[in-house]
């Protein structure tokens, strides 16, 4: 069996066929260089089956004769171990990231150290009580000291509120993840059914995986989770104890989760992602925070209260409260209503004693608030005295705020490194393109001028030979 | 294998670099221009921490530094009142020597009388000091210590306390039962019993007296001693505020502000570094293959 005499331009035309498909190839990544989350696509080209197969029946000639090439896949150069580092630091940077800003919002709560903050309302406070001590006989020295108390519960109302927003944000941002969540999981889900139906009909749906990636890594952004890819192209999303949120086998694809979901997933199985670092400020930093101000707050009511109830009034009566005992709390911490001090100055009870025809200098009492009140360590701040409480929790703050600033810069470096290593291995590179364009280019123009070799030989075969006797 | 670099990783590489060197640059140039090393406490923690410290002690410190200035004016006021309530007394102890000496008739000795009881006003009004509201020899007490027409003292014997320094208080008072005695038996009942011996032109009953009143005045004499030494604490004290407090403020400046000198060529630094960042990664950047095909 002889070999067709057309066999070469079946070769030329393979050739030719095969070096447009690199091209085409090469075109779309150069198309796509700037397309977020795309993967770079190579065409596999390998020899097509060669003429002819030894057989029984074939006759024996000089080896095989190739019959040209062809395009085996087009492949995506990804490397999914280098995706899960991705993903993993992906999540840690966005958790410290969040941190950052939010504990940026609790320092600027606090405006320390400045000439605004607590600290100040404090030593204002006690500047104030002094001066009623030295001079507890001037209206307006009360009256100073009435305002600095006032000022400094209003201090720590506004610290508290600012606080209590910071903590809101916080669990509003929570309630729009979930919906985030459970938009991305759906995509994926449908996402999962193309690629599917792409592969079974033999296809190898690039464009799709690097979608579904790309919402891979955005979920990864939001919180850590785990996932594995089955042979049909198919991924699994498993959410900690809560179990799969994507699933091919439910139906639709994917399970929603809900608030009560994310709470209950903090903090066993949620370690990393923006999620995260919400349910960290809203269930443990910030209600620390407060709850340090509360202790903070009650302890100056109660000290204070109790120093003004042992002296005695611009008018020789009993001292009372100073700050109303039933309201605490940072947020709550208001002067005492029924023995307002701003309404009348008199009910400081600056005076230790109050004998004879009354002891209007007596400041005595308000010496000791100054000196043995403050300089004093109170048992429920551990020991502390009211300023050195309130500078340790900035100190603790500022700590805090500075180790995810830290975290922050090394998550970028890593992601930086984590992305870089995908980018080597999936990005495009202009030049590479370029060349290889030249390179398909001159394939291609070759193939073709074989072909139009192939057309001459046909043309000297079919209309110059045979000619004898026309 | 080669590292494959990408067009993209490198502007990912040169954005991500410019944009540290642009962080770096913001904080250097806030710093320069305010002054300030800690804005928020996470820029230094620890020095957050002390310099909330330091700026309660330093205001502690001017807060103790102001009472004490009041303090040593108060006690001036006071000083005062007891010179001239030891020259009145000394006035009365002359005019009792006077007195005593037998040389005067009935008529003189009444006359004598009348001056020892105008100097014994001297004495009262001297008692009745007031340095602004505040009579400084009543104690605790708002009235006048010896109201006209008695001679028991009418304050108190409470303290007027002053916190002069951290843990540290000084009473600036002395009461006036201190200066004078305990009625019925104070330098005043002393004088009235006097002016009766002497009305009665009694010399030797005078003359009897004169131990009574050295007492009295030495005892005015001793308080002033007294008050004295307080006051020269409180000087010494006050000097030695000053100086904490500039330490204090030295301190605090060394953690709080920046030193401008470093800030700036910090900022100088950054900025050559940002510029030859731009200058290396847009020439870099711009060229491709594309020039070349």
């Amino acid at each position: 069996m002889y070999k067709s005499t057309f066999m070469g331009l079946n070769t030329a035309l393979r050739g030719v066929l095969a070096q447009q498909a690199a091209l085409d190839t090469t075109g779309h990544n150069i198309s796509n260089i700037e397309t977020t989350g795309y993967t770079r696509q190579r065409a596999e080209m390998r020899a097509s089956q060669a003429w002819s197969n030894p057989s029984a029946f074939t006759q024996t000639s000089p080896g095989q004769i190739g019959t040209g090439v062809e395009v085996l896949s087009i492949e995506r150069l990804r490397d999914q171990y280098i995706d899960q580092n991705v993903r993993q630091q992906l999540g840690g940077q966005a958790a410290n990231q969040t941190l950052v800003d939010q504990l940026g919002q609790v320092q600027a709560a606090f405006q320390e150290p400045s000439t605004n903050g607590l600290s100040k309302l404090l030593t204002e406070f006690f500047s104030a009580a002094d001066e009623v001590a030295k001079n507890p006989q001037e209206s307006g020295a009360r009256q100073g000291f009435a305002s600095a108390a006032e000022a400094l519960a209003r201090g720590f109302n506004q610290v508290s509120a600012d606080l209590n927003n910071v903590m809101l944000q916080s669990d509003a941002r929570l309630n729009d993840t979930v919906g985030e969540i459970n938009g991305i999981t759906s995509r994926i889900a449908a996402l999962n059914t193309d690629v599917k139906r792409a592969i079974e009909h033999g296809h190898q749906p690039n464009d799709l995986l690097d979608a579904r990636d790309l919402l891979m890594d955005d979920l990864s952004k939001i919180t850590n989770y785990t996932s594995t890819t089955a042979a049909d192209g198919q991924v699994t999303i498993t959410f900690g104890t809560f179990g799969n949120i994507v699933d091919p086998t439910v139906a639709g694809g994917s399970t929603p989760v809900t608030r009560a979901d994310l709470d209950a997933a903090f903090p066993a199985d949620m370690t990393s992602g923006r999620a995260f670092a919400d349910q960290q400020l809203f269930v443990n930093i910030i209600p620390g925070y407060l709850a340090q101000l509360d202790a903070l707050a009650t302890e100056i009511v109660v000290q204070v209260n109790a120093t003004n109830a042992a002296g005695f009034t611009a008018t020789g009566a009993a001292g009372g409260n100073i700050f109303d005992p039933l309201f605490t709390s940072a947020a709550a911490m208001s002067l005492d209503g029924a023995n307002s001090i701003m309404l009348d100055p008199r009910r400081i009870a600056a005076a230790d004693s109050w004998g004879g025809t009354g002891e209007p200098l007596n400041g005595n009492n308000f010496i000791n608030l100054v000196n043995t009140v403050r300089g004093a360590g109170n048992g429920p701040l551990g020991g502390q005295t009211f300023e050195q409480y309130y500078s340790s929790l900035v100190t603790a703050l500022g700590s805090q705020a500075q180790a995810a600033e830290r975290n922050v810069a090394n998550a970028d470096v890593l992601v930086d490194m984590a992305v870089g290593r995908r980018d080597q291995v999936s990005g495009v590179s202009m030049d590479e393109e370029m060349s290889n364009m030249l390179r398909f280019q001159h394939a291609y123009n070759a193939s073709a001028r074989v072909m139009s070799t192939m057309d001459e030989l046909l043309d000297v075969l079919i209309n110059r030979t045979g000619r004898v006797g026309l | 294998m080669a590292v494959r670099v990408t067009q993209n990783a490198m502007t990912n590489q040169f954005q991500a670099d410019i944009s540290k060197i642009y962080a770096k640059m913001a904080k250097s140039q806030q710093q320069v221009s305010d002054g300030r090393a800690i804005t928020k406490p996470s820029d230094d923690p620890i020095g957050a921490g002390r310099v909330m410290t330091f700026d309660a002690q330093i205001q502690e410190s001017q807060q103790n530094q102001k009472s004490v200035s009041e303090s040593i004016g108060f006690m001036d006021t006071a000083d005062t009142a007891l010179d001239t309530v030891v020259t009145a007394l000394q006035g009365i102890q002359d005019l009792t020597r006077k007195a005593a000496s037998g040389t005067h008739n009935l008529a003189d000795m009444q006359s004598i009388a009348a001056e020892i009881l105008q100097l014994k006003d001297v004495v009262r009004d001297g008692l009745n000091a007031q340095h602004g509201s505040a009579f400084v020899f009543a104690g605790t007490g708002g009235t006048q210590p010896y109201p006209a027409g008695a001679n028991a003292y009418a304050g108190t014997n409470n303290p007027l306390m002053r916190l002069v320094a951290p843990g540290q208080t000084v009473a600036i008072n002395v009461s006036g039962e201190t200066v004078l005695g305990v009625a019925p038996n104070n330098t005043l009942d002393d004088i009235d019993a006097l002016v009766l011996d002497v009305q009665a032109g009694n010399h030797q009953a005078v003359h009897n007296r004169i131990a009574q009143m050295d007492t009295d005045i030495n005892r005015a004499l001793d308080v002033r001693t007294q008050m004295g030494a307080t006051v020269k604490r409180l000087e010494s004290l006050k000097e030695r505020l000053s100086g904490v407090e500039e330490r204090l403020t030295d301190a605090r400046s060394q953690i709080a502000n920046v030193d401008a000198a470093e800030a700036y060529m910090n900022f100088t630094q950054q900025q050559t570094m940002y510029q030859a960042a731009l200058a290396a990664g847009t020439r870099i950047m711009q060229t491709s293959i594309l020039d070349f095909i």
